[in-house]
C-alpha cells in the first residue's frame, strides 16, 4: 500500500531538505542549517495538517517531523503552535505521536521560559528605589 | 536462501525516496568505517543474524567521496551513516521493503519503510539502525536494546531494528522485527 501523503514531491523535498540541514549542522554552518530546517518544517507542517484523522500514524509521523524541524530552526514558538494545533485533535494522533508532541511541548516551553528569564533584567532599579523610599518612610514613622 | 547476499553500496543513491546526496553519504560512511576498522578492500564478508537460520554475503564498498572530511572529523557520523547504509540494504534485500521517507533528527526513527508487495495493507513501518564502530558492545546486546526502545509504544505499527557491527570480521548484522 503506498502512502499518498509520503508519495508527494513535497514530502520527498522536505525529507531531503531536513537531511541537508543535518549535514550543514555537521559542518558547523548554523545559518544554513536553520534556513534549511525552516523550509523542511514548513513543508512537513503543511503535509501533517492535510492528513485526515483516519491515518493517525501518518499524521503523527509528519507532525513530529514538522515540530522537530521548526525547533531545530530555532523557531520554538512556531514549534509550540504547530504541536498544540496537532494535539488539539488528539484522536487523530497515534499514542506515540501524542506522547512525542507532549514531550516536545514540555521541552520547548522550558527553553522559552529559560530564555525569557535570561533576557529580562534580573533587577529593576526603579522598584528598588521605590522600596528603599518606602522602607525609610515606614522606619521613620515607627521610630 | 537462494545464494549469498550481495549488499552493493553503489546502488543506494539510485534507490527511490533516498536521494543522491543521502545515498552517497551513507555509502561513503559505510566504506569509510570499514576501511578504518579493517583495511583497504573492495568488499567485506558479513553474517546476518535475523533471529532464525541467518545468512551470509558480501558488502561491496564504494570509493570514499567528499564526505570523507566529515567522517575523519567524527567517526560516530561514519558509523551512523554506515549502519543506515547496511540497514537499508538489509531490509530491502531480506525483507522486501523500500524507503518511504527519512525522518528528521529527534523524531525517534531513522526511516519509514513499506513492503514492496502491491497487496500489502501496511501504512508504513518504522526502522531504526544502530552501528558499532569502535566500542566493545556486542551486536546482540545492541539490537536487543534497540528493540526494547521500540517496544515502548504498543499501538505502533510493526517496526524493525538492524544493527551492524563494523569491528568484527566477518561484519555482523543483526535484525529483529518489533511488533
Amino acid at each position: 500500500m503506498s502512502n499518498r501523503w509520503f508519495e508527494t514531491l513535497e514530502a520527498r523535498t522536505a525529507s531531503e531538505t531536513a537531511f541537508q540541514a543535518e549535514l550543514a549542522e555537521n559542518d558547523d554552518d548554523a545559518g544554513k542549517a536553520k534556513e534549511l530546517y525552516r523550509r523542511a518544517a514548513v513543508a512537513y507542517t503543511r503535509l501533517a495538517l492535510a492528513v485526515t484523522a483516519d491515518h493517525p500514524q501518518t499524521r503523527s509521523a509528519l507532525g513530529v517531523a514538522a515540530v522537530a524541524c521548526h525547533a531545530r530552526a530555532g523557531d520554538f514558538g512556531v514549534a509550540l503552535d504547530v504541536a498544540r494545533r496537532l494535539l488539539a485533535q488528539s484522536g487523530a494522533l497515534s499514542q506515540r505521536g501524542r506522547t512525542d508532541l507532549l514531550r516536545m511541548v514540555g521541552n520547548y516551553t522550558e527553553l522559552i521560559d529559560a530564555e525569557r528569564k535570561r533576557t529580562l533584567p534580573a533587577t529593576r532599579p526603579a522598584n528598588h528605589a521605590r522600596d528603599d523610599v518606602r522602607a525609610n518612610f515606614v522606619l521613620k514613622v515607627v521610630a | 536462501m537462494s545464494g549469498p547476499l550481495v549488499f552493493d553500496l553503489q546502488v543506494l543513491p539510485d534507490l527511490p525516496n533516498i536521494g543522491t546526496v543521502d545515498g552517497n553519504y551513507m555509502a561513503a560512511g559505510a566504506s569509510f568505517i570499514l576501511e578504518h576498522n579493517h583495511q583497504a578492500a573492495l568488499q567485506d564478508p558479513f553474517v546476518l543474524d535475523d533471529g532464525g537460520d541467518g545468512s551470509a554475503g558480501i558488502i561491496r564498498r564504494v570509493a570514499i567521496d567528499d564526505n570523507v572530511r566529515r567522517f575523519r572529523r567524527d567517526l560516530n557520523k561514519a558509523t551512523e551513516a554506515g549502519a543506515e547504509a547496511i540497514g537499508l540494504l538489509t531490509v530491502m534485500h531480506v525483507l522486501g521493503r523500500r524507503v518511504v521517507n527519512r525522518t528528521p533528527t529527534e523524531t525517534g526513527a531513522d526511516f519509514l519503510i513499506e513492503p514492496i508487495a502491491p497487496d500489502s495493507t501496511v501504512e508504513f513501518e518504522r526502522v531504526e539502525f544502530g552501528g558499532i564502530g569502535d566500542s566493545g558492545e556486542s551486536t546482540l546486546a545492541r539490537v536487543n536494546r534497540k528493540v526494547r526502545q521500540m517496544l515502548r509504544y504498543p499501538d505502533e505499527p510493526p517496526g524493525h531494528a538492524v544493527v551492524t557491527n563494523f569491528t568484527t570480521m566477518p561484519i555482523e548484522v543483526a535484525m529483529r522485527r518489533v511488533s
